[in-house]
Order: C-alpha cells, then sequence, then structure tokens
C-alpha cells in the first residue's frame, strides 16, 4: 500500500528534476526579431558613443521588437493601443525594471530590478514578466546580444 | 438517489465551501510569501478542493473549482488571472480526481499532486501565451513550492476528514 504512494511522490519528484534540467539547458532565443523600434533612448550626457554593455529586448504581444542598446538612462511606456494597458519602463545603462503598470496584480514591478550583476541569479533569470499585458523585458549582455542577431541571420 | 434533504445538504455545503476558498484565497493573497517571485501562493483552497473530491463526489468538487474560479477572479480583479486561475485549477482537479480513485493513495498524497499540478497548468500556460520556453526554471522552482503546500493543505485536510468520520459514528 505504501509502494503506491512513494512511487507518486518518486515520480513528482523526477518531473520536477526533468523540468529543471530543460531550463538549465534551454536557453533559446525569440524565433524572430520584428523590424519595429520600439522607442530610442537618448544617449547618456557623460558617455558619448560609448559601446553599450547591455541590451533591453522587449516582446508585447508575442511581437519581439528591435533590441534597444542601454547607452543611457531613461524611462518610457509601452502603450497597447485603446485597451488602457500601459507599462513604463525604466533602463539604466546596466539595468532594467518596469516601473510602473496598470495591471491589476503588479507583480512585475514587485519582479524588481534586473542588472547585469543579477541576471543570472533572480529566479526569472533575465526577464520581467507582465503576464495579464503579456509583455516581457529581458536584459541582454552585448555578447549575448551579438551572438542573438547571428544566429538570427543564420537562420534566415 | 439522493433524498432532497441530503440534496438541500449537499447545497448547503458546497456553498459553505466556496465561501471558504474566497475568504482563503483572499487570505492567502495577503501574506507576503517570496517576494519578487511571482505566483507563489499556498493554496490553500486546495486542501477544501481535496475534501469536496473525497465528501461530495468528484462533479460537485469540479463545480466548486469553478466557481471558485470565476468568482475570485470577478472579486478579486484579474479577468486576465482568471485564464491562469482555470488552467492551473482544471489540471490540478484532473489529476486528484483521477489519483482520489486509485486505491492506495494516501490524501496527502493526491492534495500534493494536486499542488504540482495546479503550477505547472499556470506555469504551462504562461509559456503558451507568451510563446516562450524560457519559464522552464521557474515552473521547476513553482512545482516543489506546489508540491510542499499540497502537502501542508493535505494534512489539515486529512485531519478534517478523520475527525468527521469520527463524530459521525
Amino acid at each position: 500500500m505504501r509502494n503506491k504512494n512513494l512511487w507518486i511522490i518518486l515520480a513528482a519528484v523526477a518531473l520536477i528534476a526533468a523540468v529543471f534540467a530543460a531550463g538549465m539547458l534551454m536557453k533559446p532565443a525569440p524565433g524572430t526579431i520584428s523590424n519595429q523600434q520600439i522607442v530610442t533612448i537618448t544617449q547618456s550626457p557623460d558617455a558619448p558613443d560609448a559601446e553599450p554593455e547591455a541590451y533591453l529586448l522587449v516582446t508585447v504581444g508575442g511581437v519581439t521588437y528591435q533590441p534597444l542598446p542601454l547607452s543611457g538612462e531613461g524611462e518610457f511606456s509601452l502603450t497597447q493601443g485603446e485597451s488602457g494597458m500601459v507599462n513604463t519602463v525604466h533602463v539604466t545603462p546596466d539595468s532594467i525594471w518596469m516601473a510602473d503598470s496598470t495591471c491589476d496584480n503588479q507583480d512585475c514591478v514587485e519582479q524588481g530590478i534586473v542588472s547585469l550583476a543579477t541576471m543570472n541569479d533572480r529566479v526569472l533569470g533575465n526577464m520581467i514578466i507582465c503576464l495579464p499585458h503579456q509583455v516581457t523585458l529581458e536584459l541582454y549582455t552585448a555578447e549575448e546580444m551579438n551572438a542573438l542577431i547571428a544566429s538570427l541571420e543564420e537562420a534566415q | 438517489m439522493m433524498t432532497n434533504r441530503e440534496k438541500t445538504q449537499r447545497i448547503a455545503l458546497s456553498g459553505l465551501l466556496v465561501a471558504l476558498m474566497l475568504v482563503l484565497g483572499y487570505v492567502e493573497s495577503l501574506l507576503p510569501v517570496a517576494a519578487g517571485i511571482p505566483g507563489i501562493k499556498l493554496g490553500l483552497s486546495n486542501g477544501i478542493l481535496i475534501f469536496a473530491v473525497y465528501m461530495l463526489g468528484i462533479p460537485t468538487a469540479f463545480v466548486l473549482m469553478v466557481l471558485k474560479v470565476v468568482l475570485s477572479g470577478l472579486m478579486f480583479g484579474g479577468v486576465s488571472a482568471m485564464m491562469y486561475a482555470f488552467a492551473g485549477g482544471l489540471l490540478s482537479m484532473i489529476f486528484m480526481c483521477l489519483l482520489s480513485r486509485v486505491k492506495g493513495v494516501h490524501v496527502i498524497v493526491v492534495s500534493m499532486v494536486g499542488g504540482l499540478m495546479h503550477n505547472v497548468g499556470q506555469v504551462g500556460l504562461a509559456m503558451v501565451m507568451l510563446a516562450t520556453p524560457k519559464l522552464m526554471y521557474y515552473m521547476a522552482i513553482l512545482m516543489v513550492v506546489g508540491l510542499g503546500c499540497g502537502a501542508l493543505t493535505g494534512i489539515c485536510a486529512d485531519s478534517v476528514m478523520k475527525h468527521l468520520k469520527k463524530m459521525r459514528r
């Protein structure tokens, strides 16, 4: 009798381990990046023409926009038409966070800051997700972004 | 067939259980569990659903789950959240109902699997909606949490049911 319970628990643990392994191994890239520019950030006056260390990749409703080089600090809003869904994103040269959102659960704001220092330690990794608005923010290092763009160009 | 008295009792008990689930859902949303990790909930309502599966039967338990999802979605805002709650609730109920029919499986284990599957459903739907498999690591963590919380609620439900059986004699 007790055997069945044990088997079920072991199966559950095995499933968790499999999902965990899949999560660690898979680092998939978005399939396509649309040509649209989401917004431009004004260059930081301290270091104009500096090479950006990080990029922000924004996905809204399944559409991934052109990566935004984080060459300065700024804040911008993502407004989805007339729906009232507005997400305010704050970026600095090495971090991103959701400053504000009109969604009802505010999880995206509470997910905190993704910086180059913390992006590998967070539970959600380099992502900030607003589920109700289907908005995903991802921080990429310059190397990762170059690799991403290269792999997309190969695929074409 | 049930007598009218039994039917009335069942309706009254169902109403009570739904109200209990709504209150538990509200209370658990107040508890600051793991800030920065969205979706970590104690899943206290699962304990009630387990109770319903064993004491009221599977069809009624299913209705209770749907009612809870719809009502808490309407009351506590988040019609979009309702989708995810429904995905989690559905998957968890399917597994809990199936396992409850298998002889020799303990209530606590059924509850653990229910908690685990609830989170699988929720994160799974998120991965589909956002069209990204990147949430796998996050899902693994939530699965562990679901297993743990399922154990806790399972222990509660089990105690309640054992005491009820004693009282009925």
